[in-house]
């Protein structure tokens, strides 16, 4: 998994992009830590460039909205396809998460 | 009554030779046709005797049958009934499923099933958040054994450097000579302490060694419960619903072309109904025979008062002859039945219109008998 990040002063957006699996969990908590602050007030994670994830990774994922929620910041996950968007279907992602085209 | 006892012309009138030829002609031309009247009168008296024996004989046929066919079809509407009633039960079977004793309907069914799912995939994520939240826990862990250890390997070095103090006393005491006896016991205390430190310290590194494998054994499992076998438990959930939903189209589709051989029961079921009440109407046919019949013996008592008045005033011409076979041949071929052409031609026998039955193809044998009856039946076929 790769991913930039871009920030515009209370929003940020980022791109994640490759694979997005167990093995990335050093990544990602890094990704956590460096955008999840007291300033943030909504997150959008773009997901047009990722090929693949696993239940590992969505548990990623609502860990983050855990650690989103504490601080009051809606996250977003924008532009899923093929099997990313069929996970998050199937994982009724819908309740937790915004969910973009 | 014979209407015909003797067969011997007798002149009509005592004068005839006085009478003018045309006169004479006229008269006989009116004998000849008076003779063929009075035969054919008598013929049909014959025939209508047969016919009025014979239809209440056809009253009771078609009342036996129709009993007989309004029976069996009463038969075959029950039977199209409890048809129809099966058929039904099998459709109210085909909606619902049996659930530890209960009927469950196939729309609850499938809404437990996918609430199975749900809960199932629900499970896996939870698992997997938890899992996750398990391995930056293991993550920390790590990262402060690794603190840990770099604070044994600063141990060691103090303790090293308090060896070397301890060494340096030892050779400042025995320098000193008598007077730095005390230093040296002191230099010796401490590097038995240090000793002590190094071999904890190198306990402690081998203990905190020791976690940090445990650990990362720890976090390898963490990997096989947060990742694959997951992920294609998700996947199969669509599989699943996409069987599931297959499964009650089947059913939908299975249950209509049931339903619609229930209602056609039901419909054969209440045409045959009808078609019960209508055959109840065939004493409406009885009726009818009853009424030709009373008809024909009318006109039967009518022939035999002519047949009486004849022989009175004409007896010449009532015993007139000639023509009985050609009136008798034709009528006799239209009773296609043999047994009734076999009646018809005793009847002509028996009021001696006729000789022998045998002169018109007739059978000897008495008319009614079984043998005739086994061979109408054939005929009827």
């Amino acid at each position: 998994m790769e991913y930039t990040i871009a920030r515009h002063d209370k929003h940020c957006e980022v791109r994640i992009q490759g694979s997005f699996t167990f093995s990335d969990n050093a990544k990602f908590r890094e990704l956590l830590n460096s955008t999840v602050n007291d300033t943030l007030h909504s997150l959008t994670i773009n997901l047009s460039k990722l090929e693949f994830i696993d239940s590992a990774a969505l548990g990623m994922l609502l860990l983050l909205n855990d650690a989103a929620s504490q601080k009051n910041i809606r996250i977003t996950l924008a532009a899923a396809t093929g099997q990313i968007k069929k996970m998050l279907v199937l994982s009724k992602f819908e309740e937790l998460f915004n969910i973009e085209d | 009554m014979s209407p015909f006892p003797q067969r011997k012309t007798v002149p009509i009138q005592e004068n005839e030779e006085s009478l003018p030829s045309e006169t004479k002609a006229d008269a006989a031309g009116a004998e000849e046709m008076l003779a063929y009247w009075l035969l054919l009168t008598s013929i049909q008296a014959q025939a209508l005797e047969v016919v009025k024996t014979r239809l209440p004989k056809t009253a009771a046929l078609v009342e036996d049958s129709t009993m007989d066919l309004s029976t069996r079809f009463q038969e075959l509407a029950r039977g199209a009934q409890a048809q129809g009633e099966q058929v039904q039960q099998i459709v109210d079977m085909a909606s619902s499923l049996e659930l530890n004793g209960e009927r469950v309907s196939m729309l609850e069914f499938t809404q437990l099933f996918n609430k199975t799912l749900n809960d199932s995939i629900a499970r896996i994520l939870y698992v997997s958040k938890m899992a996750m939240t398990m391995v930056y826990s293991l993550d920390d862990a790590i990262k402060s054994l690794g603190d840990i250890e770099l604070f044994v390997g600063q141990i060691q070095k103090i303790n090293k450097q308090t060896n070397l103090l301890a060494l340096n006393a030892t050779i400042e005491a025995a320098r000193a000579g008598e007077s730095g006896r005390g230093f040296d016991v002191v230099a010796n205390e401490v590097k038995t302490v240090s000793r002590d430190i190094s071999s904890l310290a190198e306990n402690m590194r081998s203990k905190v060694h020791l976690v940090t494998s445990s650990i990362q054994k720890g976090y390898d499992t963490l990997r096989d419960v947060a990742t694959a076998d997951m992920t294609h438990n998700i996947i199969s959930k669509e599989k699943l619903e996409g069987l599931m939903n297959s499964l009650m189209n089947q059913n939908a589709r299975f249950t209509n072309t049931l339903q619609i051989a229930a209602d056609t029961s039901r419909v054969l079921s209440s045409t045959i109904g009808n078609m019960v009440v209508g055959m109840q109407f065939q004493d409406r046919t009885t009726q009818h025979i009853q009424n030709c019949v009373g008809v024909i013996e009318e006109i039967l008592q009518h022939w035999q008062k002519l047949q009486a008045i004849s022989h009175k005033h004409a007896p010449a011409v009532a015993s007139k002859s000639g023509i009985e076979k050609e009136l008798i041949q034709p009528l006799g071929e239209r009773f296609k039945l043999g047994e009734f052409k076999h009646e018809f031609l005793h009847n002509l026998q028996n009021a001696g219109i006729i000789v022998s039955v045998a002169e018109y193809g007739g059978n000897t044998t008495p008319s009614g008998t079984e043998k005739s009856n086994t061979e109408d039946d054939i005929e009827l076929f």
